[in-house]
């Protein structure tokens, strides 16, 4: 009995697999990518994800980004893709308005949209796809640090610019947490310094707080441009501070293993392009829509569900907005004992 | 040629002749004004603005050459990119391992991009701004480790231990390997163009070509030479930047010229051609570290200020310069000429300011 | 030799030299086109009369400010604050709009004046730029409008606070997205931006070649102390064309506006002086002054604008290397234009000017 259940679930399985490897889901539908600027790494691996998938899949794609991170640079990429008739466009958006109007027209023509990383606001999408919510990524990273310090002494925030979006949502989160859980209380919060996304500036400015506040325990950088410069100015000073943030293992590897760092975290930009591709597929072939509540599978990720977009109001508070989204909900922590697997990869 | 002993030349006119002193007595203030906004300013930062401002200074001190032969480079940010981007990937990959060669390739790169700059300026007879900025443009889309490795950023981790640490660690009177090289270039390029006959020769081009050229000058060339030195500089500072901050990526020190030439420009160098003294761009280039620490520590307003000030400095500077300029003349004229006597253009002194009348 | 050369005078325009250097394109990218459909690589015809005209949008962002660049490049001047005015203006629209519709204005009424103070802060850049380059003869317009550039970026950058502005909703400033849509003629869906472009282009073909005043401006860039002496003054057109360069930007700004989906930002247009310099200096207006013509300019915008669609979609060109071909065509053709005899901008013309200049400067005449 046991034998023919195993072998009745073996050729189940192998109908399985054949009639995926008939089908490809993906087969012959060509994905326009755009991304943020071309020369950066992260989202070189992004495009690794995306590889992955068209390999899985049966699609092709078409990556660039513009050369100055501007956001008319995107429109001339994504109307060259419209005139080539792409079936869908994946897009990490410099800017959630600008590319509004273009990505409107691709719509029109037919063309499914699925931002990915970076928002575009939601007349321009048809699904949002994001690594993990706002409040997992800002209270990550806050108890990390919180343990590096021993859940004492001040604490400091060095961000990318006073106006992204995202890491302002993690601030705000990391804020309240601050400011509510009695497992924070003896923690003193001094503030967030912007480091614009450069490395002088960034350096420059960590100085500065080192400087302001000679006491300065831990710094959370929650940007990947920034958080080199932070640990490189704390390395060089010679401070017993510590330092985490989302970072790339490879701008981090030497920190971490010098101590500045006890751990940094990052989503996998790979599965967030190797994601963002099924969630292309599905809407291509029509198996979801992108509306709230539906669901797609992704391999080695599991069923991913569609939520409603939030975003913060003025009072700072989290609101349901237009548009919907879905999360990866997955963060790689980087340390002393894995941060070497990840070298090669970001 | 003699200068007439009659006439003592005026408390004005040696403070036009001599600027770097007042500007001296303005950068003392400066630090004075900063240490009493932040007390303890400079015990805890001088050393970070003589390494702030190394990098910009090794720089400044080729964009003297050039500005003195009336033209500019403004594609040295992008060539400094360019020549510690494929320093840094040879390490990666192995080809060199030696600090001294990283140097070597550093400003051999920046020397290619800068005689090619020069080439066309000179013998292509196009207008330098033209030349540098396409030239930055091509320099910047050139970057090879996207291209090339599909790795675009060279990290600490692509370094060896050796070149990772070189700069950094106190050396001889504790100060670090970064600020003596930064000491030792502007000596070198100034010595070079007081003492040497083709330093010489920078000055008479950039302040009358035509009389140059009729005793003799070989203008192109000479011009070639300025664009090659302040390349070859840029490509250093490349390699600076890449030992003192451990990363370069495609948008490395993206607008960084403005902060070269407005070094230069503070410390009294004509961007007409013809005047400059190394002292003054080295007094600048220390302004300016001093002003880019600082703003951060002042923690006034945002730090969107920066752009603004840097705007306002170097407009400012150019144009008292240019007053300085008119007011040199006029002194000279009215000192020659009350005199009685016929001599003009005194042997240091630069001449009068070069003014279109329509 | 001579006969010939005036037998072919019309033919050797730099004009036509142009349409042959289009022809050529169009006929490589047709090519390239046809072989990858037979070869089953792309999936449907990318260039094509329709695609191209459709395609040329987002490169025609920067033909207003050319038209602006030009005339400065006729009087041997440069502008290269053109990008940042621009911004500044942009800022201006978008502060302006925001702080009149947060004080109770109508949206309508507050959007004209937006759109106003937005062409008057770029006339008031451009403006400030020739106030500064009249006065202060000693400075080479490159230098000033270098330091100027930080300067108006840098304001652009203290009244936006370093953020996006955006009227999200907004239907009235959204009706700015209508600059950047197209019509359909036909099969053909033409960008509004050609009609918009047509009238200025036109306005400024009649008035730089025909008319008195425009013939002036290419006077003072031909021999600076003969206009002067001729009555011209030129001071007071300096003033005025770098101002209507200003204005030229800000109009720009509008247009990006309708392009960006009304987002405004202090870092918008970055590098647009640059693609402007090189298609004014593609259409003929040499960098040393006197030369050029609007059919040139023109012709010199589709060609850009066809070599980045054709490069980004048939040969997939990533976008950095559409900068790496703005910069060696700007290179290249200022090389051209400055050491070809055979057209009407021979560099022995450049050199005598130059003499005279340097001459002139040689013997101030008075303060």
């Amino acid at each position: 009995m046991k034998k023919l259940l195993s072998l009745l679930l073996a050729v189940l399985m192998l109908a399985g697999l054949t009639a995926v490897a008939e089908a490809p889901a993906g087969e012959g539908l060509l994905i326009g990518v755009v991304y943020k600027q071309s020369g950066n790494p992260y989202f070189q691996a992004s495009v690794t994800g995306f590889q992955k998938a068209a390999d899985e899949l049966g699609f092709t794609f078409l990556h660039d980004g513009p050369d100055d991170g501007s956001s008319d640079g995107q429109i001339r990429i994504i109307e060259n893709y419209i005139s080539q008739g792409v079936d869908a466009i994946a897009v990490s958006a410099n800017d959630p308005e600008a590319l509004v109007s273009v990505l409107q027209e691709a719509k029109a023509a037919g063309i499914k949209v699925v931002s990915w990383d970076a928002a575009v606001v939601a007349a321009g999408r048809d699904l949002d796809v994001q690594p993990a919510s706002a409040k997992s990524i800002g209270l990550t990273q806050l108890e990390s640090i919180a343990q590096s310090i021993g859940y004492e002494g001040q604490l400091a925030i060095v961000s990318a610019t006073a106006t992204a979006p995202n890491q302002n949502l993690w601030i705000s989160f990391i804020e309240e947490a601050l400011n509510s859980d009695p497992a924070y209380a003896n923690i003193e919060y001094v503030g967030t310094v912007y480091g614009d996304d450069e490395y002088t500036k960034s350096y420059d400015e960590t100085l500065g707080l080192i400087n302001l506040y000679p006491d300065l325990k831990g710094i959370i950088t929650p940007t990947t441009a920034g958080a080199p410069a932070v640990a490189k100015c704390v390395l060089d000073e010679g401070k017993s501070i510590k330092v985490t943030g989302l970072t790339l293992a490879s701008d981090m590897a030497e920190y971490i293993k010098a101590g500045v760092c006890d751990a940094t975290f990052l989503w996998n930009p790979i599965e967030l392009g190797y994601a963002a591709s099924y969630a292309a597929v599905a809407l291509v072939n029509g198996d979801i829509t992108g509306a709230e509540g539906e669901t797609y599978e992704v391999p080695k990720l599991g069923a991913l569900t569609i939520e409603t977009s939030t975003a913060v109001n003025e009072a700072g508070e989290l609101v349901p907005t237009d548009g919907t989204i879905s999360y990866l909900n997955k963060l790689n922590a980087f340390t002393v004992d894995t941060v070497d697997e990840w070298v090669n990869i970001l | 040629m003699q200068r007439p002993t009659q006439t003592k030349p005026s408390l004005a006119f040696l403070l036009v002749r001599y600027r770097e002193f007042p500007l001296l007595a303005v950068f003392a203030l400066l630090l004075i004004g900063v240490n009493l906004r932040i007390p303890g300013y400079l015990n805890n930062n001088y050393l970070n603005v003589l390494k702030g401002a190394s990098i910009n200074m090794v720089m400044a001190s080729g964009m003297l050459l050039v500005l003195l032969i009336g033209s500019i480079d403004i594609s040295v940010s992008a060539t400094l990119a360019l020549s510690g981007a494929i320093a840094g990937m040879l390490m990666r990959e192995g080809v060199i391992d030696s600090s001294a060669l990283m140097f070597a390739a550093g400003i051999l790169i920046g020397a290619s991009v800068g005689a090619l700059n020069g080439l066309l300026m000179s013998y292509g007879r196009i207008l330098p701004i033209i030349v540098t900025l396409g030239m930055s443009y091509i320099t910047r889309a050139l970057i090879p480790m996207d291209w090339l490795l599909g790795l675009n950023k060279i990290a600490r981790i692509n370094l060896t231990d050796g070149f990772k640490t070189l700069l950094l660690d106190r050396g001889f009177l504790t100060l670090p390997m970064l600020v003596w090289i930064a000491a030792v270039v502007p000596v070198i390029i100034g010595l070079f163009l007081r003492y040497t006959r083709l330093g010489r020769d920078i000055y008479a081009v950039g302040s009358n070509e035509s009389a140059a050229r009729v005793r003799g000058v070989r203008v192109e060339r000479v011009k070639l030479f300025a664009h090659t030195v302040c390349g070859a500089t840029a490509g250093l500072a490349g390699i600076l930047w890449l030992g003192y901050y451990n990363a370069i990526e495609k948008s490395t020190a993206t607008g960084d010229e403005m902060f070269t030439i407005a070094a230069c420009v503070l410390g009294g160098v004509s961007v007409t051609g013809g005047y400059g003294k190394m002292t003054g761009v080295v007094i600048g280039a220390l302004m300016i570290a001093t002003i880019n620490s600082a703003i951060p520590q002042l923690r006034i307003g945002s730090s969107m200020i920066t752009e603004f000030i840097k705007g306002i400095l170097l407009l400012g500077a150019i144009l008292l310069n240019v007053a300085v300029r008119r007011t040199a003349g006029r002194l000279e004229r009215a000192r020659v000429w009350g005199a009685g006597t016929s001599n003009s253009g005194a042997s240091g002194a630069e001449p009068p300011a070069k003014r279109r009348v329509m | 030799m001579r006969t010939v050369r005036r037998a072919l005078g019309p033919i050797l325009r730099w004009e036509s030299m142009l349409v042959v250097l289009l022809a050529l394109i169009c006929i490589v990218f047709n090519q390239r086109d046809a072989s990858q459909q037979a070869a089953g690589l792309s999936r449907r015809d990318v260039f094509n009369f329709a695609s191209i005209i459709r395609g040329l949008r987002p490169y025609m962002l920067y033909s207003f400010m050319t038209l602006g660049m030009m005339l400065i490049l006729a009087m041997g001047e440069i502008d290269i604050s053109t990008g940042a005015s621009a911004a500044l203006s942009l800022a201006t629209l978008g502060v302006v709009y925001q702080g009149l519709t947060n004080a109770g204005m109508p949206n309508v009424p507050a959007l004209i004046l937006g759109l106003a103070c937005c062409l008057l802060s770029g006339g008031i850049c451009g403006a400030l730029n020739g106030w500064l380059v009249t006065r202060f003869k000693e400075l080479y317009s490159m230098i000033i409008t270098l330091a100027m550039q930080l300067f108006f970026r840098g304001i652009a950058y203290l009244l936006l606070g370093g953020g996006t502005l955006t009227f999200r909703n907004d239907p009235v400033f959204d009706s700015l997205k209508k600059l950047y849509n197209t019509v359909a003629i036909g099969s053909v869906n033409v960008p509004v931006m050609l009609f918009w472009f047509a009238a200025p282009a036109l306005v400024f073909t009649v008035w730089i070649h025909g008319t008195v005043s425009g013939r002036r401006i290419f006077a003072l860039g031909t021999n600076r102390a003969c206009a002067y002496f001729s009555g011209v003054r030129t001071d007071s057109i300096q003033f005025w064309m770098f101002a209507l360069c200003g204005l030229m930007s800000a109009v720009t700004a509008i247009f990006f506006t309708g392009a960006t989906s009304s987002s405004i930002r202090a870092d918008a247009m970055g590098g647009y002086e640059l693609y402007a310099i090189a298609a004014a200096v593609l259409g003929g207006f040499s960098t040393s002054g006197g030369k050029g013509s609007v059919p040139g300019v023109v012709l010199s915008l589709v060609i850009f604008g066809v070599m980045k669609i054709g490069l980004g979609t048939l040969y997939g060109f990533a976008d950095s290397m559409v900068n790496l071909s703005v910069g060696v065509i700007l290179i290249a053709n200022t090389l051209l234009l400055g050491v070809g005899r055979f057209f009407p901008t021979g560099w022995g013309q450049g050199a005598r000017r130059l003499r005279i200049k340097r001459g002139a400067a040689l013997h101030p005449q008075g303060e």
